[in-house]
C-alpha cells in the first residue's frame, strides 16, 4: 500500500513538472509574441506607408504622363492651325499689302 | 502494485500531458492573436497617414495637370499668335518697302504733293517750312498750286518755304516757321502712327476665315 502511494506521489510530481514546463513554455511563447508583435507593428506600418508612397509617386507620374500627352495633342493642333493660317494667309498677302498702301496713300 | 493503481498513475500523467498541451496551445493561440492585433493596429494607424498621403498626391496631380494644361494652352496660343504676328509684320514690311520704292516711280509725285498738303492742313496753313530728302528736293513741285490748295482747305493764307534741312526718310516733314510744331508725313512715321489700326486691318484680311 505504501509502495502504491509512493508511486502515485511520484507520478503526481512528474505531472506537476510536465504542467510547470508547459506553463514556462507558454510564458516563453507569449513573451516571444510580445517581442515579435512590436516588430510586426513596425514592419506592417512601414510597409503600408511605403506602399502609399509608391502609389503617390505613381499617381503623380501618371498625372504628369497624361498631362504631357494632352500637351502634345494641343501642340500638334496648334502646329496644324499654324500651317492652315499660313496657307490661307499666303493667298491674301498681296491683297493686304495693297490695302495698306491704299490706306496710306488715299 | 495492482492494475487500479496503474490506471491511476497513467491517468495522472495523461491528464497532465493533456493539460500541458492545452496550456501550450492556448499560449500559441494567444500569441497569434497578439501578433494579429498588432498587425491590424499598425495597418489602421498607417492607413490614416497613407490616406492623407494619397489625397495629397491626388491634389498635387490636379495641380500638375492644371499647370501643364495652362502652360500648354499658352504655348499653343503663342505658336498661333506669333505666326499671325509674323505674317502681319511681313505685310507691313512689304508695304513699307513698296512705299519707299515708290519714290522712283511716276505715281510718287502726286503722292508727295498730297502729303505736303495734308501735313500743312493739319498745321492750319500759315508760313510753313517743308523738309524733304535730297532726292525729293530736286522735284519740280508747284509751290503756288500747293499753297492755294492748303489755303482753300484751311481758310488761312499759306506760304511754303523749302528747308535747308534734309530728311533721310521718304515723304515730308512740315513745320511751323518758329520750329515749334511739326507734322511728320514721312512714310515711316505714317506707318508708325497708324500701326495698330493697320495691324488690325491686315489681320482682318489675312485671318478672317481661319479659326
Amino acid at each position: 500500500m505504501l509502495e502504491s502511494f509512493k508511486a502515485v506521489l511520484e507520478k503526481e510530481r512528474e505531472a506537476e513538472k510536465i504542467i510547470k514546463e508547459a506553463k514556462e513554455q507558454a510564458e516563453k511563447i507569449r513573451k516571444n509574441a510580445q517581442e515579435k508583435a512590436e516588430a510586426v507593428y513596425r514592419e506592417t506600418y512601414q510597409n503600408t506607408i511605403a506602399e502609399a508612397k509608391r502609389k503617390s509617386i505613381e499617381i503623380k507620374e501618371q498625372a504628369k504622363k497624361i498631362a504631357e500627352s494632352e500637351a502634345q495633342i494641343f501642340i500638334k493642333r496648334a502646329e496644324k492651325l499654324k500651317k492652315k493660317i499660313l496657307v490661307s494667309a499666303d493667298q491674301k498677302l498681296s491683297e493686304a499689302v495693297d490695302s495698306i498702301l491704299n490706306e496710306i496713300l488715299s | 502494485m495492482g492494475s487500479s493503481e496503474n490506471r491511476i498513475i497513467d491517468r495522472i500523467l495523461k491528464d497532465a500531458r493533456e493539460e500541458a498541451e492545452t496550456i501550450v496551445k492556448d499560449a500559441q493561440k494567444s500569441a497569434e492573436m497578439i501578433i494579429e492585433k498588432q498587425r491590424l493596429s499598425a495597418r489602421h494607424s498607417a492607413e490614416k497617414e497613407a490616406y492623407s498621403m494619397l489625397k495629397r498626391a491626388e491634389n498635387e496631380s490636379e495641380i500638375i495637370r492644371g499647370k501643364v494644361s495652362t502652360d500648354i494652352k499658352r504655348r499653343a496660343g503663342w505658336i498661333v499668335l506669333s505666326e499671325k504676328d509674323r505674317l502681319i509684320t511681313s505685310v507691313l514690311t512689304e508695304a513699307k518697302n513698296r512705299l519707299v520704292n515708290m519714290q522712283n516711280s511716276e505715281e510718287y509725285f502726286p503722292v508727295l504733293e498730297k502729303l505736303i498738303v495734308d501735313a500743312s492742313a493739319v498745321l492750319d496753313g500759315g508760313i510753313l517750312e517743308v523738309v524733304l530728302n535730297e532726292k525729293d528736293s530736286t522735284l519740280p513741285l508747284k509751290i503756288d498750286k500747293l499753297e492755294k490748295e492748303i489755303s482753300d482747305r484751311t481758310g488761312f493764307q499759306t506760304q511754303l518755304k523749302f528747308s535747308e534741312q534734309k530728311t533721310e526718310a521718304v515723304g515730308v516733314i512740315v513745320k511751323t516757321i518758329d520750329d515749334r510744331i511739326f507734322v511728320d508725313n514721312t512714310f515711316e512715321a505714317i506707318l508708325s502712327r497708324r500701326e495698330r489700326k493697320l495691324r488690325l486691318k491686315i489681320a482682318q484680311i489675312l485671318f478672317n476665315t481661319v479659326d
